[in-house]
């Protein structure tokens, strides 16, 4: 028989309810203080001085090692803490990657000098990571890439470029993806990863804008770039065994199925003044099922969370929230909008209507970003055991 | 789980898989009470098994509980389990005595008031005593009527008997105040509902992913092509789903019993909605990949795939229980969900 799928119920710990809790009167106080403006997909913004103020209030690198700048606390109170930063719209652009994965990643496989170089300074929220995996040519094929490191004297010749990368423009350091040996029968040998700092010499960035115009994409070029021996992250030739086990770092969290709450929650109040004058019970129950998904694949998505606390590899668990929530969050702006306009509210006005606009123009990226859902289902049903 | 409990899941699994076979839960489609499989969960414990060791039960946890119902889903048990659970708890909480043999609820729906006058979509109502909750919102009384009387029988699209009874003109044998009310009622039944909703979403799953690694079309088992993963993976994460949020509903239901907190009623209202809203993607998944030969009346997919569009309307469709959720998001506003919906699962168990 198949392997079968399981999310057993994960119960948040008092801890992590009690960070939550300091968490939300945080954000209570920045957003009444005008700090920030809550937006729908706000991990797609980015403000350094967000970002700073987390890191001195210790919430960057929550899990991690004290010696290396974190807290040492547990998969599910950074959970706690990353949804209410999520569903309250924070901007967390700035950080997230170097806090989600990079971080994660160099205690896994990166050396001692490398940890206690990058990830204090991550988190401080002084030092920022961007991704460099795909490129023109190797998208969802990831192992088709291009961009190659020629041994030289004390370290190697970077030579190609990364696009798609996430507020690189903001980053201070890269970890890129690279053939180190040339291509042979097995495609996934021969890759390895180098961390870059962002300002050496022949590096090259210009902007990618998306289709609402906004900068967070950018292509990066390597143009000769001595990458020395001592920033090859983990071995020469595992590259595509680590790159993996990165992406799973970022597979299942509450960023894929909370990315558009701010939307929902700014929909509650202008509605239930307009349910007031002409009633719909259409619409309320339409409105309750998307709150039921939610709660369905935060019960998933914590299960996997708790248990990931544990070490157990939960790859396919991960890729069916990641799926499931991911379409959810591409349906909940036009079932809000939906709403909306059966209700007779406005569209295009008051908040509602800006994280509306937001929504409807970001939600194409949230079934591409990390691995598009096509690719990520083939690899639910390998995983399954079913080819 | 225990070595009561884990025993009891093994029996249980034993007891379907040998006495609950294709043809057994065709011929009770046919109207016939399937007597050797009720007398087999009788003696095994499995009928009495969420009742207190007082009444001879095993008084095992609701979530426990569960488990076995999704079993009886996942082999299509044409028995009323769910519902003579049902009675049997709210009968032990009224301190009522307990009728022998199998028995039936009247589902009532969401107004006690329903309690009185004639019924549609009685479970076995013509063969069964059935049990009803009667009286007040503020009173609510369990009555209990062992030959109600039948004004039509009648079957849900699933083949399961679902009759119209006249409980004005039947003789209540008896009569008493219930600690549980209405919402209490009705969301037992449908956590349990749901529970039987997971288990026949599991076997839609297997059924499916067997057939598509058998059947070769093209040369190439079905699997083999792309369209047909992209699909198995979709009703991979709907059963999923519907599991986990069984399963967290079973655990808050647990500790809410007649309390004022409404927080367990919640998370059962998000499993039975979750559960009613799998059933149109994951059945129609399943009949598409398994062609033509899952619409014959001879293969077993249907007995799933018509329980499941049955009881997805029993105990409350999704559109009842979203409406609900959706209520009570309208009265938190934009600044008290949030902080509601991180409350839905319960606290761990102390």
């Amino acid at each position: 028989m198949s392997r079968q799928l399981l999310f057993p119920q994960h119960h948040m710990t008092p801890e992590a309810e009690a960070l939550r809790l300091e968490v939300r009167a945080f954000l209570r106080k920045e957003l009444d203080a005008g700090s920030f403006v809550s937006c729908s997909d706000s991990w797609m913004n980015a403000s350094p001085e967000f970002s700073r103020k987390l890191g001195r209030a210790g919430w960057l690198g929550l899990t991690w090692p004290k010696k290396y700048g974190g807290a040492e606390r547990t998969t599910l109170e950074r959970y706690a803490l990353t949804e209410e930063l999520l569903s309250a719209g924070a901007p967390v652009g700035a950080h997230w990657i170097a806090d989600r994965q990079t971080g994660p990643m160099l205690l896994r496989f990166g050396t001692e000098e490398q940890r206690l170089k990058f990830m204090p300074a991550v988190a401080r929220g002084d030092c920022y990571f961007a991704i460099g995996m795909s490129e023109p040519d190797a998208g969802s094929d990831l192992a088709a890439v291009r961009t190659r490191a020629d041994r030289v004297e004390g370290g190697w010749l970077l030579n190609g470029r990364k696009v798609w990368s996430s507020f690189a423009h903001e980053a201070h350091c890269m970890i890129v993806l690279c053939r180190t040996s040339p291509k042979e029968e097995n495609r996934h040998a021969g890759l390895s990863q180098l961390l870059v700092e962002l300002d050496w010499p022949g590096i090259q960035m210009r902007p990618i804008l998306n289709l609402a115009g906004e900068h967070h994409f950018n292509e990066v070029v390597f143009d000769d770039v001595f990458v020395p021996d001592t920033r090859v992250v983990g071995e020469i030739g595992e590259g595509w065994k680590q790159v993996i086990s990165e992406l799973a770092f970022e597979r299942s969290g509450p960023e894929r199925f909370l990315s558009f709450y701010p939307l929902l929650a700014h929909l509650l109040d202008p509605l239930a003044a307009k349910l007031e004058e002409n009633g719909d019970a259409a619409l309320i129950a339409t409105l309750g099922g998307l709150i039921t998904q939610i709660a369905s694949l935060r019960q998933m998505s914590v299960s996997v969370a708790g248990r990931l606390q544990t070490g157990v590899s939960l790859e396919m668990e991960a890729a069916v929230v990641k799926d499931l929530g991911t379409r959810f969050e591409r349906s909940l702006p036009e079932q809000a909008r939906q709403i909306a306009a059966i209700s007779g509210m406005p569209l295009h006005e008051g908040e509602f209507g800006r994280l509306l606009s937001e929504a409807v123009l970001r939600a194409p990226a949230a079934t591409l970003r990390g691995g598009t859902n096509e690719i990520l289902r083939g690899a639910i049903v390998r995983g399954l055991g079913l080819r | 789980m225990n070595e009561l409990t884990e025993l009891l899941q093994q029996t249980t699994h034993r007891i379907f898989a040998d006495l609950c076979t294709t043809e057994q839960v065709k011929q009770a489609e046919e109207g016939q009470w399937a007597s050797a499989l009720w007398e087999s969960l009788e003696e095994n414990g499995v009928t009495r098994a969420l009742l207190p060791a007082d009444r001879g039960g095993s008084d095992l946890a609701l979530s426990d509980g569960v488990a076995l119902l999704k079993v009886s889903g996942y082999y299509a048990s044409p028995l009323p389990l769910a519902e003579h659970w049902l009675a049997g708890l709210a009968l032990a909480d009224a301190a009522l005595p307990m009728p022998e043999g199998a028995l039936s609820v009247v589902p009532g729906a969401t107004s006690v008031a329903n309690a009185i006058g004639t019924h549609k979509g009685v479970p076995w109502g013509r063969r069964l005593p059935v049990v009803a909750l009667g009286g007040s919102e503020a009173k609510p009384r369990l009555k209990v009527y062992e030959h109600p009387v039948v004004v039509k029988e009648s079957v849900n699209i699933a083949g399961e008997p679902r009759d119209e009874l006249d409980l004005a003109r039947s003789e209540c044998q008896f009569d008493a105040a219930s600690s549980m009310g209405a919402m209490r009622w009705l969301s037992l039944g449908a956590l349990m509902r749901s529970a039987q909703m997971a288990g026949a979403l599991r076997r839609c799953f297997e059924l499916s992913s067997e057939y598509a690694v058998e059947r070769k079309q093209f040369g190439r088992p079905l699997v083999a092509f792309q369209a047909i993963q992209q699909e198995l993976a979709i009703l991979a994460g709907e059963v999923a789903a519907v599991e986990a949020a069984v399963d967290a509903a079973a655990n808050a239901a647990q500790n809410f019993s007649n309390s004022s907190e409404d927080d367990g009623l919640f998370d059962i209202a998000v499993a039975k909605a979750r559960a009613s809203m799998a059933v149109e993607s994951a059945t129609r998944i399943s009949h598409q990949i398994h062609g033509a030969m899952g619409f014959t009346y001879e293969h077993r997919l249907h007995q799933y795939t018509r329980r499941l569009w049955s009881w997805r309307d029993e105990f409350g469709t999704e559109v009842y229980w979203n409406t609900l959720i959706g209520k009570k998001a309208l009265e938190l506003g934009g600044a008290g969900l949030w902080p509601f919906m991180t409350r839905l699962g319960g606290r761990a168990p102390a």
